[in-house]
Parts: C-alpha cells; sequence; structure tokens
C-alpha cells in the first residue's frame, strides 16, 4: 500500500530537494549509473529485486516505474503480484533465493544465514551475487526521497494500467519513462 | 572473490562518494552518523549521546530511515531540516545513505563473497 506525502523539505523546479551539494550528487549519480551497466543478472530477475526493494520501502515513484527490458524478457502484472507473498507464490527457487537475500539486506543484513547464502551459490553465480548486492544499494537510493518525501510520481506518463515503463541508456543513465 | 574484484568500478564510485560527502558534511556529524548506520547494522559499538539539539534530531531521522523509511513522518524531518540551510539536511540523509550502503554490502560480501575488499 503507498502512502500519502508532500515533500518534507524545500524542493527545486524538478521536485528534489533544493540546494544540495553538487559535487555529492554528481559522485553519487555515478554510482548507481555504474551499477545500472552492470550485466550479470538477468533482466527479469532484476526486476524483481527492484519492486521488492520498492515495495518494502513504499517508494511511489519506484512501484510506478517497470524496466522496459524486463517486461521484454516476460514480466508481467501476474508475476509482480507474486513479490509481495513470494514465499508462497510459485514463482522459481531462484527467484524466491534473490527476494529472500534482498530482504536479509535491506532489513537485517547481519541476518543473512549460512542457510541463504547456500541457496544463493546454488542458484546465482558469484558474478550474479555481486551484481545483486549492488543492485540493491542503487535501488534502495529510493529510500532518501521516501524520507525527504520526494519520492511522488505525479509527473510521470502512465498507460491505462498506471504504470511508466524507464530504460537506461548505454552509460547508465534513466531515461525519460513513457506509457 | 571480494565485491571490489567483482565489481570494481562500483564500489570505487562507492568510495567516491564518502569523499564527497567528507568534504561537505560537519566532520562531527558524519562521524556520528556512521556510528549509528554500523551499530544497527552491523552491530557495531553503541553510538556516543548526541553533541548537540541538531544531532539529536538528525538521529531521529537516520534511524528512521535504517529501521522502517516507510513509517517516516513530517515532524521527524521537519525538526531536523530546520537546523539547516536549503540542501543541507538532504546532503546528510545522502551522506548517511552512502554509508548504509557500504555497510549493507560489506556484511553480505562477507557472507556471500569474500568480503568488500
Amino acid at each position: 500500500m503507498t502512502t500519502s506525502r508532500d515533500p518534507r523539505v524545500p524542493v527545486g523546479d524538478d521536485g528534489r530537494p533544493a540546494g544540495r551539494n553538487g559535487d555529492l550528487m554528481a559522485a553519487f549519480s555515478a554510482y548507481q549509473d555504474a551499477v545500472v551497466r552492470s550485466t550479470a543478472l538477468d533482466p527479469v530477475t532484476t526486476e524483481l529485486v527492484r519492486l521488492r526493494c520498492a515495495r518494502q520501502h513504499d517508494c511511489r515513484l519506484c512501484q510506478t516505474l517497470r524496466l522496459a527490458d524486463a517486461i521484454e524478457a516476460g514480466v508481467d502484472d501476474a508475476m509482480t503480484a507474486k513479490i509481495d507473498r513470494y514465499e508462497d507464490s510459485d514463482l522459481s527457487e531462484r527467484h524466491k533465493v534473490a527476494l529472500r537475500l534482498v530482504d536479509a539486506i535491506i532489513w537485517r543484513p547481519t541476518d543473512l544465514s549460512e542457510e541463504l547464502a547456500r541457496q544463493a551459490h546454488e542458484h546465482f553465480s558469484d558474478e550474479e551475487l555481486a551484481e545483486l548486492l549492488v543492485d540493491v544499494t542503487k535501488w534502495s537510493t529510493q529510500k532518501i526521497h521516501v524520507a525527504l518525501g520526494t519520492d511522488g510520481a505525479d509527473g510521470l506518463p502512465r498507460d491505462a494500467a498506471g504504470v511508466s515503463y524507464l530504460r537506461f541508456d548505454a552509460d547508465g543513465h534513466a531515461r525519460t519513462a513513457s506509457a | 572473490m571480494t565485491l571490489r574484484q567483482q565489481q570494481p568500478e562500483a564500489v570505487a564510485l562507492l568510495d567516491q562518494v564518502q569523499r564527497r560527502a567528507e568534504a561537505c558534511v560537519d566532520p562531527g556529524l558524519l562521524a556520528f552518523v556512521r556510528s549509528r548506520v554500523e551499530h544497527l547494522l552491523a552491530d557495531g559499538p553503541p553510538p556516543g549521546e548526541p553533541a548537540d539539539d541538531r544531532a539529536r534530531a538528525v538521529a531521529g531521522v537516520v534511524d528512521q530511515m535504517l529501521l522502517d523509511v516507510a513509517s517516516m513522518d513530517d515532524a521527524t524531518v521537519r525538526a531536523a531540516d530546520a537546523y539547516f540551510v536549503p540542501g543541507g539536511l538532504s546532503d546528510v540523509i545522502v551522506a548517511s545513505y552512502a554509508w548504509e550502503a557500504r555497510t549493507r554490502l560489506l556484511v553480505a560480501s562477507d557472507r556471500l563473497l569474500g568480503g568488500l575488499g
């Protein structure tokens, strides 16, 4: 369930917090871009990970978005509807393990058990796991906007289902979402 | 292999975010925020008491972000924002999140890979 919230700090014309340090934001954006450029993890798993972060953190903007690459790879509403109660779903074991990892990392990383680590290595290569880890921290940057109340999705073009589609260019920059 | 070996560019850029944060956030406040992150996420030692009302207000925001950001309320953020010029609280929160991300990666990569590196 998404919450209604207004910006809690002064914002600029772009709806983002006004007066932020440009060097810090540039470095932060460069980190996120580099993470997005990684390609070891398949787009379906990436989207399930992204949406789990979005829903657990209640980011309005991120819940409105879908990664276009993931849609083209087979993600649909029926699949995304299973994320909230994934343990009881018929999602693949690989996807369930990915979501268990997300939950451990975003809540209490010290709770990431030996059993979950074993499952992770059974279903993912080290290269995929490394990407999943940094992916979680990239998608979870939404926490900053949720905290400041600047995670609104009002300006996004949406389709009839209320969804907006997002692509990234070769540099990892988000391209304007489209309905 | 370590996470740094698997994701060299990303981890180096996260290091760069830390350096930028150190250049634009009050060092004492940044150290205080980082200690709270490490305590809550990685069983680090208990953080010291807030040095002043500003640090106490920031701690309210940082702790809520770490534990359940979806339950953040207006009053907690606005109480902290009152101590900063526009953009100042946002910089602190970005700095806090960057340390949070590093800490989560540190713990998780210890369990899944060869550590952060």
